[in-house]
């Protein structure tokens, strides 16, 4: 379906806030991460938003790791 | 005759040393296998100096975007370059692009910053660097865009409310105008040949402005080179060499 109109795609078809809430940005350990929460209340990772490269080769910061124990928010 | 001989015992043991050192680090990393099941990952010595920004997706404006959309968030990635900036540790920054544009303020936040940085930059486009992405690639010392990847130039557009006056489009004019000041100044295309990609029609389909491909970015002189990662770290590591030189001489004077 080819929409004809200058409103962008998200004011037609809105997302539910639910959407937004599941993900949010964590500093774990010092590395930024953007997180999602999984259906039994843990938090997986979805990217990491660091610019050190040595970060993307840690196996503990890979998406789809969980995270375990603490970490502070950063940002939400 | 004696320094030879002085020297060769020095050597001597300096290498026993080392091996001694060797049998330390073998013993410690036997018991991390032992108590970790694991051994580290190998570090690069230590911090890197080369930090890595990726620019990809949609660079999110004012607006949050629904979260299945990849989005480069320019709240976040400006506070990384200042923090890059600040840290002695961080020798040069290379900025990755695939990108498919996005809010134009946005866009050029980030391009200024990383213009305005004093440390080398180096950007690749792989992949896309369309719309806002453009001057994002040009904002770097130097550019290098891959030969595949391609870069769509067009007019600013506009989304929302629009009102039906002169004035807005006065004000989109002006709105372009910042895009290509920023763009003619920051690379080596000229400002006529910019223009005739941006308004040239029959090469999208159901726009207007041109797809230009790896080598003829380089042709019109938008980007520096065709290249991949290889030739960015490269170019990078020179250009850092170069400022530390730089730097010396100026304390020498």
């Amino acid at each position: 379906m080819i929409l004809y109109t200058m409103m962008p795609n998200e004011f037609i078809f809105p997302t539910a806030e639910s959407v937004y809430e599941k993900q949010s940005i964590v500093t774990y350990n010092g590395v930024e991460l953007l997180v999602q929460q999984t259906e039994n209340s843990q938090y997986e990772i979805i990217r990491i938003l660091s610019s050190d490269p040595s970060h993307y080769l840690d196996q503990q910061y890979c998406p789809g790791q969980k995270l375990s124990g603490d970490f502070s928010r950063f940002y939400q | 005759m004696m320094k030879k001989n002085e020297q060769y015992i020095q050597r001597e043991s300096s290498e026993s040393e080392g091996s001694d050192k060797q049998e330390n680090k073998e013993s410690s990393i036997v018991d991390k296998i032992q108590q970790l099941g694991q051994t580290n990952v190998p570090q690069m010595g230590h911090d890197s100096k080369i930090h890595c920004l990726t620019i990809v997706g949609q660079i999110e404006g004012h607006i949050q975007l629904p979260p299945q959309n990849k989005t480069t968030k320019y709240e976040h990635v400006i506070p990384q370059i200042v923090a890059i900036e600040q840290n002695p540790n961080i020798e040069g920054l290379l900025v990755i692009l695939n990108t498919v544009g996005g809010d134009v303020e946005a866009g050029l936040a980030i391009a200024e910053m990383l213009a305005s940085l004093s440390k080398p930059t180096v950007s690749i486009v792989l992949g896309g660097g369309h719309s806002i992405g453009v001057p994002i690639a040009v904002s770097c010392n130097y550019s290098i865009i891959a030969e595949s990847a391609t870069m769509t130039i067009h007019p600013v557009r506009l989304t929302g409310l629009v009102i039906g006056v002169p004035q807005t489009f006065e004000y989109l004019d002006k709105m372009q105008d910042r895009v290509i000041n920023f763009v003619t100044k920051h690379s080596n295309i000229k400002e006529e040949k910019f223009k005739e990609l941006m308004f040239s029609m029959g090469n999208l389909t159901r726009d207007i402005g041109t797809n230009v491909v790896g080598g003829d970015a380089v042709e019109y002189g938008l980007i520096d080179a065709v290249g991949g990662v290889g030739q960015a770290i490269k170019k990078l590591n020179e250009m850092i060499e170069q400022s530390s030189e730089k730097e010396k001489k100026q304390m020498l004077q």
